[in-house]
């Protein structure tokens, strides 16, 4: 009688079990780590089923995760590989291009000859030549892809990129030159600038008093080091124009990039897990 | 027999097991700042004479004076490591001219957290590369570098 209860329980239990591996349980297991951001689970699983199904929606997610996880080189492998007749094939594009611009390849986004540009693709195009080293093109051609409200903050970034608010390190040098620390001062570097000043005064004084007093040796000291000091403020304000000419460089990418993330990189939202 | 098996097999899982207090246990730390001095490269190249003059009176500096007065400078690499790098980066003009600036922006006292990186050990980035390198090189002042 044990032996009987036994086999029904068992048997029962494998008729009732569920195959958690099928794909579409599998696709399902992996809308749900989508939507939690699990994205690498997710595209492991998402690989799995299209081994039996062939999804577009499946095979852009795989690549949207691949973008979310940071792995911008699959992304760009998985987004060219989108097909035309895909519903999401434009949204691929769009994704190709940020994915592009991530890898900081601007000059192949510059490249991306497709016929139909679309507006969106012609933005972000236009955004890459900000931040690549090419020519700008003339100013009504780059920004007509723009909306109105869009307009000033872009001709900001065509003028800061037609004439950036560069210092000269000619210019910061003659002028250490004539006052010691102001090259630095130029350069806004204020406490520098007034500290060489004051060290420069300072040994000066020290040289010429000792002079005076009749100090020859102390006196000749104290002038070798001003000539040091002297001469690697001046060397010391043209590195500080450079590295000020960087770092105006470093923050304009800065904010065109901000720019950029706040308008999502003209993508719309995907509504994938509403 | 079986009695005797279970106890023994209960006592060497009890035995080996990590227990909550090791497990959650305080660990060891120390708040205490790496003292670069102890990496500290006092070797000479007798085949460059500039190296010879420029190293002589470095370690000397060091073994006499630094060495004694503790590790103070605000800077990563010190004042005196800077010398060093920038001669071999560039040459004995442009370096000493190079060392001279930074001992002034080492004078320099007020806002200097805000101006430059910070480094792993709490002091400011200010490497030579950043000045010899082509063009300038700049890192911006929030950046917490985590190399040597």
């Amino acid at each position: 009688m044990i032996k009987i209860l036994l086999f029904v329980i068992i048997s029962s239990n494998f008729s009732y079990s569920q195959n958690f591996h099928t794909p579409e349980n599998r696709k399902l297991f992996a809308d749900y780590l989508f939507c939690s951001k699990d994205y690498l689970r997710a595209v492991l699983e998402y690989e799995e089923y299209i081994k039996h199904f062939d999804n577009d929606t499946v095979l852009f997610k795989i690549a949207l995760g691949y973008s979310k996880i940071e792995n911008y080189n699959e992304a760009v492998k998985r987004f060219i590989n989108i097909s035309v007749q895909s519903d999401y094939y434009s949204s691929a594009r769009l994704e190709y291009l940020k994915s592009k611009l991530f890898l900081e390849d601007y000059n192949s986004i510059i490249d991306f000859s497709r016929n139909n540009l679309r507006n969106n693709e012609l933005k972000l195009i236009s955004m890459s030549i900000l931040l690549s080293d090419k020519n700008l093109p003339e100013r009504n051609n780059f920004i007509f892809a723009f909306e109105d409200n869009l307009r000033t903050q872009i001709e900001d970034f065509f003028d800061h990129k037609i004439n950036p608010p560069y210092k000269s390190p000619l210019l910061a040098g003659i002028f250490s030159t004539v006052v010691p620390g102001s090259g630095k001062l130029y350069t806004n570097q204020i406490s520098e600038g007034l500290t060489s000043l004051v060290l420069n005064g300072l040994v000066a004084f020290l040289s010429y008093n000792n002079f005076k007093n009749d100090h020859t040796t102390r006196g000749w000291i104290f002038a070798g080091v001003g000539a040091f000091f002297y001469a690697g403020n001046i060397y010391g304000s043209a590195v500080s124009a450079n590295i000020y000419n960087q770092r105006v460089d470093y923050e304009y990418k800065e904010n065109v990039k901000v720019f950029l993330e706040a308008h999502n990189y003209f993508i719309e939202r995907y509504e994938f897990c509403k | 027999m079986k009695t005797v098996t279970v106890l023994v097999l209960l006592i060497s899982v009890y035995a080996f097991a990590q227990s909550e207090k090791m497990k959650w246990g305080k660990a060891d730390y120390t708040y205490r700042i790496e003292i670069s001095e102890n990496d500290r490269d006092y070797s000479v190249n007798p085949g460059n004479p500039i190296d010879v003059v420029a190293k002589s009176f470095i370690n000397v500096y060091w073994f006499l004076i630094s060495d004694l007065d503790g590790d103070n400078c605000p800077f990563h690499p010190s004042c005196s490591a800077f010398f060093v790098d920038v001669i071999e980066e560039t040459n004995i003009i442009t370096g000493t001219l190079l060392f001279f600036d930074r001992f002034s922006r080492d004078a320099s006292v007020v806002g200097r957290y805000n101006r430059y990186p910070k480094h792993k050990s709490g002091r400011l980035y200010d490497p030579a590369y950043l000045y010899t390198s082509g063009s300038a090189t700049y890192i911006p002042a929030s950046k917490v570098i985590d190399e040597e």
